[in-house]
């Protein structure tokens, strides 16, 4: 796994399944056991990937990470707020928006979740929405504590 | 050389904008498919586009359109990004007369190796 081979200083690699996390902070990993589609993996959020894709430049990763706060939050209410009224093309726009954020963000399994939002959206299937507008809402809350500490780390 | 970028989530801007910075582009950042246009229009503008497919109001395949009817000026080389990536996706993306189809998270060397010769 080439993960094994540039690993950076303070992140780490979980056995087997290529997942980095900071260092110091709780790991999990779990199979989502609601969603019975897409191929959500144990909950990841790939540092070493996007610190390489930044050229190791943590100041950026800080900027990025607040505007992240900011807006994830607030995508993901136009998401709910659109799933309560219905309105399916918004509900599509705001899981697409979330998915690219997390995907250039390297979350890979909470961009995996808008994903699947953004397809059972897409399709208007009502009995899929509140279960994957719940799994992303799930590993949006297991990724922004990472965050804060991510913050906290860097000044 | 200068490139525009249109994408209306601020943190994909950021990073797109400063990513290709770092490259040695030039970067003229818009936030909606309007803005682009309407800078895409000027006597002076970049020759080479990125631009989100998915934005609110005027998303970038109206900008691809619009851009291919406009024969007064030079050709400009469009390039869409999006993170929807079925065969479906981009077959319709290149439909709308974009050059070339990339998907998020965006690569600075697979724009650099699709831009090399323009």
């Amino acid at each position: 796994m080439d993960g094994h081979k540039n690993q950076s200083q303070g992140a780490s690699l979980l056995p087997g399944c290529g997942v980095i996390v900071a260092e110091g902070h709780e790991t999990r990993t779990y199979m989502e056991e609601n969603s019975p589609r897409g191929s959500l993996q144990p909950s990841q959020w790939d540092l070493q990937e996007i610190l390489e894709r930044f050229d190791g430049d943590e100041e950026f990763l800080r900027e990025l990470l607040l505007i992240f706060q900011q807006d994830a939050k607030k995508s993901l209410e136009n998401a709910r707020e659109a799933l309560a009224e219905h309105n399916y093309p918004a509900l599509t726009r705001a899981a697409y928006t979330l998915k690219g954020t997390l995907k250039n963000l390297a979350m890979k399994a909470a961009a995996q979740a808008a994903a699947n939002l953004e397809d059972a959206a897409r399709k208007e299937s009502a009995t899929e929405l509140e279960n994957d507008l719940r799994v992303l809402d799930k590993e949006m809350n297991e990724l922004l504590p990472h965050v804060e500490a991510r913050l906290g780390e860097v000044k | 050389m200068r490139i525009l970028i249109a994408e209306d989530d601020s943190l994909s801007r950021t990073l797109l904008e400063r990513t290709l910075q770092r490259a040695g582009y030039d970067v003229v950042a818009t936030a909606d498919g309007s803005e682009a246009l309407q800078e895409l229009m000027r006597q002076d503008s970049p020759r080479l586009a990125l631009l989100d497919w998915v934005m609110p109001e005027k998303d970038g395949m109206w900008v691809c359109q619009e851009v291919r009817q406009r024969k007064d000026q030079a050709y400009t080389y469009l390039i869409l990004l999006s993170s929807r990536e079925s065969k479906q996706d981009i077959v319709f993306g290149l439909e709308a007369d974009a050059d070339v189809y990339l998907t998020k998270p965006f690569d600075v060397d697979e724009l650099k190796g699709e831009t090399a010769h323009r």
